[in-house]
């Protein structure tokens, strides 16, 4: 039987790829991600749940599913302009199946894709933590971009069910769960007041959502994460929900690390992990 | 609002430099191709973002308008007339 054995949760910026090779591997944003790597490479994972969303680059408004599983031998991306290495990615086709099959067992009516393409929200995290692609993932779509976006609830169901698949698929793995998204970002929205096209204007909030994960207050935040607080983080600030659904994958537990991200970014991002004894 | 159509056009502009050249030099033309309201029309015609902005189109797609340089803007000017859209209710602090 498979078990769930960590999850991660690392930011997917577009931007980062090439601010950290600016910086080099001594970067103070590389070294963010190394330190998640290294506790992903401790783990060293069979497989990997990846829980992201995408922006309208595999998906856009004739088919966009709430909430969407990836079910194929690989997928390249990014499918997008983001300036980074292009990269095939191994997915895991019969976790893949049986996590669709399971989600609507358990009454999640989550769609599957057969053939797709992945954009940043899915290359950013696994170029800096699996490089070399060697560990299989799993996709899974959550639609937190475009409102409305399903609530917090929901997310958070929605990872405890993928919990309850992977416990129960025929096959000894070890899964992880890696969440990717920001905590406040705005994209050419009004809350930029003018700025820029990338500001942050939910950075109370993001410091929050950190305080409640290090110390584990998973129902205080589902609380607390309505689309409304979300929306006030910007209109990218539904990509918590990748991070919701997450904690649900995983149960009540306090995060082992929880950090923002360094200047010259605003703190609306964040780097997490999840370990445990097994 | 066709929401769908208008972030159509906002898509292909994104994705679509042939498109986006085409829309360029003669914007309405190329919106004559589309099944449009007059008032979305308008509001594409104008670069009137916040409008667009305030019924539906997701800034992720209309900042494609101001890098591609289409309907009279550029990402200066789409910054000023973004801030007339009408940001979310403001809550109470949280405890």
């Amino acid at each position: 039987m498979a078990e769930v054995v960590a999850a991660f949760a690392v930011p997917h910026a577009p931007a980062y790829p090439e601010q950290a090779r600016r910086e080099g591997p001594s970067g103070e944003l590389a070294q963010l991600y190394r330190a998640v790597a290294d506790q992903l490479e401790a783990v060293r994972p069979d497989i990997l749940v990846v829980m992201a969303n995408d922006h309208l680059n595999t998906f856009f408004f004739d088919h966009l599913p709430v909430f969407c599983i990836g079910r194929a031998q690989s997928a390249e991306g990014p499918n997008d302009d983001t300036v980074m290495p292009r990269y095939a990615v191994p997915v895991d086709p019969d976790l893949a199946g049986h996590l669709h099959a399971s989600g609507l067992a358990d009454g999640f009516d989550i769609a599957v894709s057969h053939e797709f393409g992945i954009d940043h929200a899915f290359t950013v995290p696994l170029h800096f933590l699996t490089p070399d692609m060697r560990i299989p993932i799993v996709p899974l779509w959550i639609g937190g971009l475009v409102p409305p976006w399903p609530t917090a609830d929901r997310c958070h169901a929605l990872g405890q069910a993928m919990r309850r698949a992977i416990e129960s698929f025929p096959r000894d793995a070890s899964v992880a769960i890696l969440g990717s998204g920001s905590i406040s970002l705005d994209l050419g929205g009004p809350l930029g007041r003018g700025r820029a096209y990338s500001t942050t204007p939910g950075t109370t909030w993001a410091t929050r959502v950190m305080r409640l994960l290090k110390d584990g207050k998973t129902a205080q935040l589902l609380d607390e994460a309505t689309s409304e607080r979300m929306a006030l983080a910007g209109n990218i600030g539904g990509e918590l929900l990748n991070w919701i659904a997450l904690l649900g994958a995983i149960g009540d537990r306090k995060a082992t690390m929880v950090e923002p991200e360094p200047a010259p970014f605003d703190g609306g991002n964040a780097f997490a992990t999840w370990r445990w004894d097994r | 609002l066709s929401l769908y159509t208008t972030a159509k056009i906002c898509q292909l502009t994104r994705t679509d430099r042939r498109f986006a050249e085409r829309l360029k030099a003669d914007p309405a033309a190329v919106l004559g191709e589309f099944r449009l309201t007059d008032p979305e029309r308008t509001a594409l015609l104008d670069g009137d973002v916040a409008w667009l902005y305030d019924h539906g189109v997701p800034g992720l797609l209309l900042g494609a308008l101001a890098r591609a340089g289409v309907f009279g803007l550029t990402m200066p000017i789409y910054l000023e007339r973004i801030t007339a859209a009408q940001p979310p209710a403001d809550l109470p602090p949280l405890e």
